[in-house]
């Protein structure tokens, strides 16, 4: 038997993944075997209705019912405690757990006997003991956890007495007081014990609430769980409640200002991309986050995901927690776990938010008459006699009653920034049914999430449904189970933050004299200028949708081999399937027109798979040595393919005609690629505490990429360490300081994410640059071959070390929480597509090659302070912060910067280089002249080293005084990254009402408003101008930081300088929320028994010096690789809305 | 003790090597190094090889940063032309050049060199390919040969007419930075490159794309030209001129024609085709898509505007002849017909659309003034002009056309003193304007313009033959790409637009600061990131020199 299993094993993998699969069935099946059911006795259920007996008539009962026989001593155990037992069914394990959960005493099960002893480690809370009967009054009700689950063996207690009993599992209680007694006390381990007013009621529903930073908290770490006070590593918490109300598509977006160091990037528009940068930019190319969903690794975006699905999330920020994902942590992990259905009957909740959403602070450019004006100055400033094919040639300029010699343009005095933006509608609804048992649960949830653009023909809806089971089988040796979510979204989107394409940058640069429509009601322009219409462009794609449909989901089973040691394999899909139709129809306007329409096709899909097994062994030893320990295995495929296909020229654009086989053949085009890696990883860690004082944790990760060749394996470990200070005998916990515990974390992570197959060469065919119609055809070409790239068969695994010292406190019994954080993070052989001399061609300008190194080093701080929860009136707050320094240390010999690809930066920057990553500089900081005031006067102009300057003219540093202005004068004017990052979040809690302020910021970031480029500047002249140019530079107005206006800018004042680079700090009220709680009394009438109504405003106000739309610029969303050389450049961004939703929440 | 053995079982998957091969992928839809080398392929890298002649070597959309035709180049920086486009500030870069404010670190300049030396690399590529195949028939691996040299031969040319100081690499990767081979040297190696294209090259071609024997000695007879080897060029101009079989189209107009893309007038020609299943149409005429001229049938990006000076140029005195006052033209003017075949202006019919082009047209009128690039725009109505994005067209960019070839002879005859030598054939150039169809106006009734040309009696001195040759040059070479190298080589670059400056910056405001710095600009400055990342000698300085002046 063993030797065929060993050779097959071997084999393993050369099969790829079919074999894999029945090897695995094949070796679960042997484990079934042998977890034959043993001791049947165990798992026996018995139906016990007692009520008001002694524990001893319990026991005999249980004992005439089963095969066991309680054995004790008599000293240790109140043999004559009250009790009431209702039980129908259960598992004797059950019922001693209910039986013992508030006393002192426990048992243990060998065999058939069963032994109870006294336990002095539990904690004693007061007895539920009924002395005597004077019932004149019963009580009933249920005890559940806030939402709605219910709570079995909570106690229950009359104040002032030592009568109280137990809840059973469900959660039901029912307990007879004398008429004078008042307040009923409920406790449960975990929870916030709470007092409650009886006030002649009869049934009396209790909802407890979980004790905040409760320090047994078990959260999900890598492939294991751990007790939040058993951490050794810097892991974040976020609480999901709290933020899962706010009027996003995307629970990435959640999470601003709410975890120091972690910061959200987005790109405006409804479902657009939004990723994380977890303590800085740890890379040049991709610095997104792994998400860890269920055990399922991805890196895309989870805009699929529905947040309210979502029960816990973690971020694992250093390299001590991050580096069992070994692989791919660099820039750290969100983990994700999604919500189980729990042992309940079945229960069923709604909620749902509808809201408005509204732009703000819209800039205000030059009307109509003011574009006139300024141009006018500008000619007078340039010496030029005004004559304008609009407004006329007079001494001042003219609106004329149309701007074209057919008269069907009449001019205007159009807002274009108002006319693209509208308020929009944004609602979400979700329904989550979720039941179990002790074998079984199950949840089910639908949600319907529908975001209009505040852009006008924009939006974004999806549709999500999960279902999440898990079962219990052999005697609970074995769980098995799937969490599956499937979703589907549909977009209407359209480029923003870019120079060509924008939309919005069109509204800031369409002249306001130009009218929306011509006298027929067609869209219509400006005759000199080349701006499409933005709202005629909104409207002309407001029928391209983009739709994705993505399954994501894991099935597992954990079996337990023997006691202590579980084996879990876990296989998890991510199937994604995205699909593009855009059709661009002919139009008509002044200088922009289409003459035959096109459309478009894309069809993306991305399957991922990912199997890990992996094997746990946890014991305890002498009480004391807590061990841990884990070793799995890790493969992983991920496969790209995609379509593309289009067609000119059909016969008309109205809606049904659009597919491809409707329009002239002859332009037909198609091209496809496909792309697929492997990764496959073994790792381990071990966990061991001494007697939860002394904390220490081992990991190593070696991971194979199919990404790299001759240096393909990777090692990353990690070591950490942690002392709970308070948990120390010479450590008071009653004092001030209540708990206190010192983390320190050294590790290594990696990074291969560069596009697959650098390491090999190879000709590949390329429809935009290696075909050639060498037979003079006008219409077709022959196929060529090019070189695919320069391969660099060296290439190896990116490498970040993070060390991390943490402090935790606790104050005042642990309502009062402070963690500090410090850590140092260095990135090293930065993957990097190396630039080269560019007489090594155009096509590959560059090879991957692992040259440089990057450093971030930072602070992270968090405060929270927690009122008492059991008080009518509490609250919390909190405040975290970040600081993180950035610099990059190297670039490897010879290189001293890089900078945004050129091949993009026509279409994003309009040729503009704005940012410069250099060596020890922060990555993408703002390069460009200094400006240095303004020429007062000509003679001034005229004496200095700028040949053609006049007064008004900046004036730019020399600043290697050689005498002459030009591209060596340059330097580095700013940077996009901040000094600090902030939030600070308060909650209160006034009986029925509850109150949320979430505040979040950022400080000292610079922001480059390239949008400055065609509104502050008249040597593009005909596009309009922002109004602050009404303050330029003028004899009369010499106290300015503008230039003064010029056609011809012999200056150049337009160049990439300082005179871009604006102040970017803000201070923003995120959310404000109001919401009130019904009371049972009313709940109940609609069978609920929680019903919430909230109100709730988004980005209500944001206090900044930064005058473009929206301080939050986030990233460029065209490619992962290239948009982190251009942080913090504003190019006309899709601003944030300021929302308002009302919401409710049900639970039944 | 049996489950031990079960979890030993377990452990065993745990630990047992991964085996490579799950990690091994090979890439999709690529040919390995050694497929390469089969015959068919190796026709494949050929093809690369030419596809790159159109200047688009990457996924993006700004070929015209390394446009085929050098109308940044060539006519921007000469008197003949304006940048154009938005405002002085729409593709700064290029305004930057129009000026000679030209850096090393200016976009255009770095792309062109790049793009010139990809040509060289996938030349280089076939070359060695070929050189190594054994399978392929002896015949067509000559020919073959001789195609590569002929296109790494172009591209030397367009860098070292360029840029003079360049790097070299030969087919073996032998690598010369431009402090190791002097510009002599590399003249020396684009002429054994057309050399010995010539000898191998059949005198005709069945694909119109492929040089034949003639292209190759026209191109050598252009290299000699460029070197002031009079009577080499002069020769080589008689091979091309008796043997070639080229005739000059009857109409000027038509010369630009998608029909005579390949015809009689062509000697060499980069070939252009859209709607050829191409996603984007790069393989039409991409370097040159920011050219259509705006108006109510083409995009406006208003960019490649001709200048006033290249408009008065056309001016004709009352013999037909080139009346070179550079005083503004009139209504009552005479003017060379070639003028509105070249240029659009107000009020002259443009192609074949029924409307004329009118100064609403333009898209920046107040910084750019009225005119609108003509000659090498298709007309809206033909389906080889692709009326949508990115707005190009599939007529081939004429590198050599034989009126080019015939001025060139025209030229090395006068630079050896043969006076009515280059007469004649400065008149065959001149009596085709003169023959061929007059653009006529909207109603068909007559000429659109008051045309009138004439030959060239006989010169009466060297200087005044030069002075001809060099306006008719202008005149028939105009927008083509041409006029900068030709002031450049002819050593009268500073002096022509010295004056053209003063003059033009009445009209043209942002040309105030200008000057044409001699010693300097004539060559563009080698990309600073050739210098920064070219390597360095054992000494540690940079393997690339800058030129003077920069």
């Amino acid at each position: 038997m063993k030797n065929p299993i060993r050779n097959r094993s071997l084999l393993l993998f050369s099969l790829k993944f079919d074999l894999k699969m029945k090897i695995t069935v094949f070796l679960l099946f042997i484990t079934l075997i042998n977890i034959q059911a043993k001791n049947y006795a165990q798992n026996t259920k018995i139906t016990l209705d007692l009520e008001n007996v002694t524990i001893e008539k319990v026991f005999n009962e249980i004992e005439s019912l089963t095969d066991f026989k309680f054995l004790f001593n008599r000293k240790d155990i109140d043999v004559n405690r009250i009790v009431s037992v209702k039980v129908k069914k259960e598992k004797v394990r059950k019922i001693l757990d209910l039986l013992f959960l508030t006393v002192p005493v426990s048992y243990e099960v060998l065999d058939k006997q069963i032994i109870l002893k006294s336990d002095t480690r539990k904690k004693t809370i007061p007895l539920p003991i009924i002395k005597e009967k004077e019932q004149q009054k019963e009580i009933t009700g249920t005890v559940t956890d806030n939402d709605g689950f219910p709570l079995p063996g909570a106690a229950i207690l009359v104040k002032g007495t030592d009568n109280g009993t137990t809840t059973d599992f469900d959660g039901k209680y029912s307990i007879t007081v004398s008429e004078n007694a008042t307040i009923l006390v409920v406790s449960f381990m975990g929870f916030s014990t709470q007092e409650i007013e009886i006030n002649g009621q009869n049934v009396i529903n209790i909802k407890l609430l979980s004790k905040t930073s409760s320090l047994d908290e078990v959260i999900v770490t890598g492939y294991t769980t751990e007790r939040k006070s058993d951490l050794t590593g810097a892991v974040a918490i976020v609480d999901l409640d709290e933020v899962v109300t706010q009027p996003v598509a995307d629970v990435n977006s959640m999470l601003q200002g709410r975890v120091a160091g972690v910061n959200v990037m987005s790109s405006g528009s409804p479902g657009a991309v939004t990723t994380l940068r977890i303590r800085g930019f740890s890379t040049i190319r991709n610095n997104d986050p792994l998400y860890v969903i269920d055990g399922v690794p991805t890196t895309t975006g989870l805009s699929l995901i529905n947040p309210n699905d979502i029960e816990s999330l973690q971020v694992l920020k250093d390299a001590s927690s991050a580096s069992i994902y070994g692989s791919r942590a660099a820039n750290g992990v969100v983990i994700i776990t999604t919500k189980k259905g729990k042992a309940s009957d079945p229960k069923f909740s709604f909620d749902m938010y509808l809201g408005s959403q509204n732009v703000s602070n819209l800039p205000d450019m030059l009307d109509a008459q003011e574009y006139g004006d300024v141009y006018w100055q500008a000619y007078e400033n340039d010496g030029i006699t005004p004559n304008h094919s609009i407004y006329g040639n007079g001494v001042s300029p003219v609106i004329p009653a149309f701007l074209d010699a057919e008269n069907t343009i009449p001019s205007a005095n159009t807002k274009w920034v108002e006319e693209i933006f509208n308020p929009a509608l944004i609602q979400s609804y979700n329904i989550n049914f979720s039941q179990g048992n002790d074998k079984s649960h199950s949840l089910f949830s639908l949600n319907y999430f529908d975001q209009e653009g505040i852009l006008k023909y924009t939006n974004f809806n999806r549709i999500t449904a999960r279902l999440n089971s898990d079962y219990k089988l052999f005697n609970d040796k074995v769980t098995v189970g799937e969490n599956l979510t499937v979703a589907f979204s549909n977009s209407v989107g359209t480029s923003t933050n870019s120079l060509l394409g924008n939309v919005v940058y069109d509204a800031f640069r369409m002249p306001s004299i130009a009218p929306v429509y011509d006298i027929n009601g067609e869209f219509t322009g400006y005759p000199p200028s080349d701006v499409q219409n933005p709202l005629g462009n909104l409207y002309r794609n407001k029928d391209n949708e983009r739709n994705n449909t993505k399954i994501f989901g894991n099935l597992f089973a954990e079996i337990e081999l023997i006691e202590d040691l579980k084996f879990k394999t876990n296989f998890g899909v991510n199937y994604t399937t995205f699909k593009s139709e855009k059709f661009n129809p002919t139009f008509e306007e002044p200088n922009a027109h289409r003459a035959i329409n096109n459309l478009s096709v894309v069809n993306n899909i991305k399957f991922d798979w990912v199997w890990s097994n992996t094997l746990n062994y946890t014991k305890t030893f002498n009480d004391k040595h807590n061990l841990n320990v884990l070793v799995g295995l890790e493969s992983i495929s991920n496969v790209y393919e995609y379509t593309t296909a289009s067609i000119q020229d059909l016969p008309t654009n109205e809606l049904n005609i659009r597919v491809l086989n409707a329009g002239d053949q002859g332009t037909q085009t198609n091209t496809g690629d496909k792309i697929e890696f492997t990764l496959f990883s073994y790792f381990g860690k071990i966990n061991y505490n001494y007697d939860n004082k002394y904390l220490f944790s081992a990991t190593l990760r070696r991971d194979g990429t199919s990404k790299l060749l001759n240096n393909r394996w990777g090692t990353f470990p990690a070591l950490s360490a942690g002392w709970r200070i308070s948990e120390e005998d010479f450590f008071n916990k009653e004092g001030v300081l209540s708990n206190l515990k010192l983390r320190l974390g050294w590790g290594k992570t990696g990074n291969q994410d560069i596009p697959a197959y650098q390491t090999v060469s190879g000709f590949s065919s390329n429809p935009y640059y290696s075909n050639y119609a060498i037979d003079g055809s006008q219409t077709s070409t022959q196929t060529g071959y090019t070189l695919s790239r320069i391969a660099n068969p060296d290439l190896k695994w990116e490498t970040t070390t993070q060390s991390n010292i943490g402090l935790e406190f606790g104050f005042l019994n642990n309502s009062l929480n402070i963690t500090a954080d410090y850590f140092i993070k260095n990135t090293e052989d930065l993957l990097l597509f190396q630039t080269l001399a560019p007489d090594v061609g155009i096509t590959n300008r560059g090879q991957w090659n692992n040259v440089g190194e990057m450093e971030n080093k930072g602070f992270e701080f968090d405060i929270n302070y927690q009122s008492d929860r059991t008080k009518d009136f509490n609250f919390n707050i909190g405040l975290n912060f970040a600081v993180i320094d950035n610099k990059l240390l190297s670039l490897g010999e010879g290189i001293d910067f890089i900078e945004t690809n050129p091949a993009v930066l026509h279409s994003i920057n309009f040729d503009q280089s704005t940012s410069r990553t250099a060596v020890g500089q922060p990555i993408a900081s703002f390069y460009g002249h200094v400006v240095d005031g303004i020429f007062q006067t000509d003679a001034e102009a005229a004496s200095s080293i700028q040949p053609n300057a006049q007064a008004g003219d900046f004036i730019f540093k020399d600043l290697n005084g050689d005498g002459i202005i030009d591209a060596e004068d340059r330097t580095f004017i700013g940077s996009p990254h901040a000094d600090i990052t902030y939030g600070i979040n308060f909650s209160a809690v006034y009986k029925a009402f509850d109150l949320t302020l979430f505040f979040q910021g950022s400080q000292g970031n610079d922001i480059y408003d390239l949008s400055r480029y065609y509104n502050d500047f008249f040597n593009l002249a005909n596009y309009n101008k922002h109004g602050r140019i009404l303050n330029a530079w003028t004899t009369q107005n010499t106290n300015t930081d503008l230039a003064r206006v010029s056609l011809n800018d012999l200056n150049n004042n337009i160049r990439p300088s300082s005179y871009y680079v604006q102040d970017g700090s803000y201070f923003r009220l995120k959310t404000f929320q109001v919401g009130y709680s019904f009371p049972e009394s009313i709940a109940k009438k609609i069978k609920a028994s929680r019903f919430r109504v909230y109100f709730e405003t988004y980005n209500l106000f944001t206090i900044t010096n930064y005058d473009g739309l929206d301080p939050e610029i986030g990233l460029q969303s065209y490619t992962s690789d290239d948009r982190n050389l251009d942080i913090g450049v504003d190019r006309g961004i899709y601003p944030s809305s300021k929302t308002f939703t009302f919401g409710i929440n049900i639970n039944f | 003790m049996k489950n031990i053995l079960y979890i030993v079982f377990i452990i065993g998957i745990f630990f047992t090597s991964c085996s490579d091969e799950f990690l091994d992928n090979e890439p999709y839809g690529e040919l390995t190094e050694e497929q390469v080398s089969a015959p068919e392929n190796i026709e494949a890298l050929i093809i690369s090889a030419y596809s790159i002649l159109n200047g688009q070597g990457n996924e993006a959309s700004n070929a015209f940063n390394s446009p085929a035709s050098n109308w940044s180049f060539g006519d921007v920086l000469s008197d003949d032309a304006y940048k154009g486009g938005g405002g002085t500030g729409d593709q700064n870069q290029i305004h930057r050049m129009e000026i000679y404010a030209t850096d090393p670190q200016i976009r255009d300049v770095e792309q062109k060199w790049a793009v010139l030396y990809e040509g060289v690399k996938r030349s280089n590529t076939a070359l060695n390919v070929l050189n190594n195949s054994t399978e392929i028939s002896e015949t067509l691996k000559a020919q073959r040969i001789a195609e590569m040299r002929f296109l790494r031969g172009h591209f030397y040319f367009e860098l070292i007419k360029l840029y003079n100081r360049v790097t070299y690499i030969d087919e073996n990767g032998n690598y010369l930075s431009n402090t190791q081979i002097t510009p002599e040297q590399v003249w020396g190696k684009i002429e054994d490159d057309f050399s010995a294209a010539f000898a191998v090259l059949p005198g005709t071609q069945s694909d119109p794309g492929r040089p034949t024997k003639w292209a190759a000695k026209a191109y050598l007879c252009k290299t000699y030209l460029y070197q002031k080897k009079w009577t080499e060029a002069s020769l080589a101009a008689t091979v091309v001129i008796d043997d070639g079989g080229y005739f000059l189209e009857p109409n000027f107009n038509e010369v630009f024609l998608p029909n005579n893309d390949n015809g009689s007038e062509v000697v060499f020609s980069i070939q252009y085709s859209i709607n050829d299943g191409s996603p984007r149409n790069y393989n039409g005429s991409i370097g040159d898509r920011l050219m259509p001229p705006g108006g109510p049938r083409y995009p406006a990006y208003g960019f490649f505007r001709p200048s006033q000076n290249l408009v008065n140029s056309f001016k004709t005195d009352i013999n037909g002849l080139p009346l070179l006052d550079n005083v503004d033209v009139t209504d009552t003017n005479t003017v060379d017909p070639r003028l509105d075949v070249t240029v659009g202006r107000p009020g002259i019919p443009y192609k074949d659309l029924g409307i004329e082009y009118s100064d609403s047209w333009a898209r920046d009128l107040e910084t750019y003034g009225p005119y609108g690039p003509k000659k090498r725009v298709m007309s809206a109505n033909d389906p080889n002009y692709l009326a949508s994005w990115p707005y190009v067209t599939s007529s081939n960019y004429l590198v050599i056309r034989y009126a080019d070839v015939l001025l060139w002879k025209a030229e090395a005859l006068i630079e050896l003193n043969d006076l009515q030598g280059g007469k004649t054939y400065i008149n065959m150039v001149r009596n085709r304007a003169k023959t061929g169809n007059y653009i006529q106006n909207l109603d068909n009734t007559g000429d659109a313009a008051n045309y009138l040309i004439e030959l060239y009696n006989d010169f009466t001195s060297k200087e005044e033959a030069i002075t001809a040759l060099r306006a008719e040059r202008r005149l028939e070479m105009a927008q083509e790409g041409q006029r900068f190298f030709d002031l450049v080589r002819w050593g009268i670059a500073d002096e022509v637009i010295n004056k053209y400056l003063v003059k033009e910056q009445i009209k043209r405001g942002y040309l105030s600061g200008a000057t044409f710095v001699a010693g300097k600009n004539e060559y563009m400055p080698i990309p600073q990131s050739q210098i920064d990342g070219g390597g360095t000698d054992e000494a540690g300085n940079s393997l690339s020199t800058q030129n003077p002046g920069y």
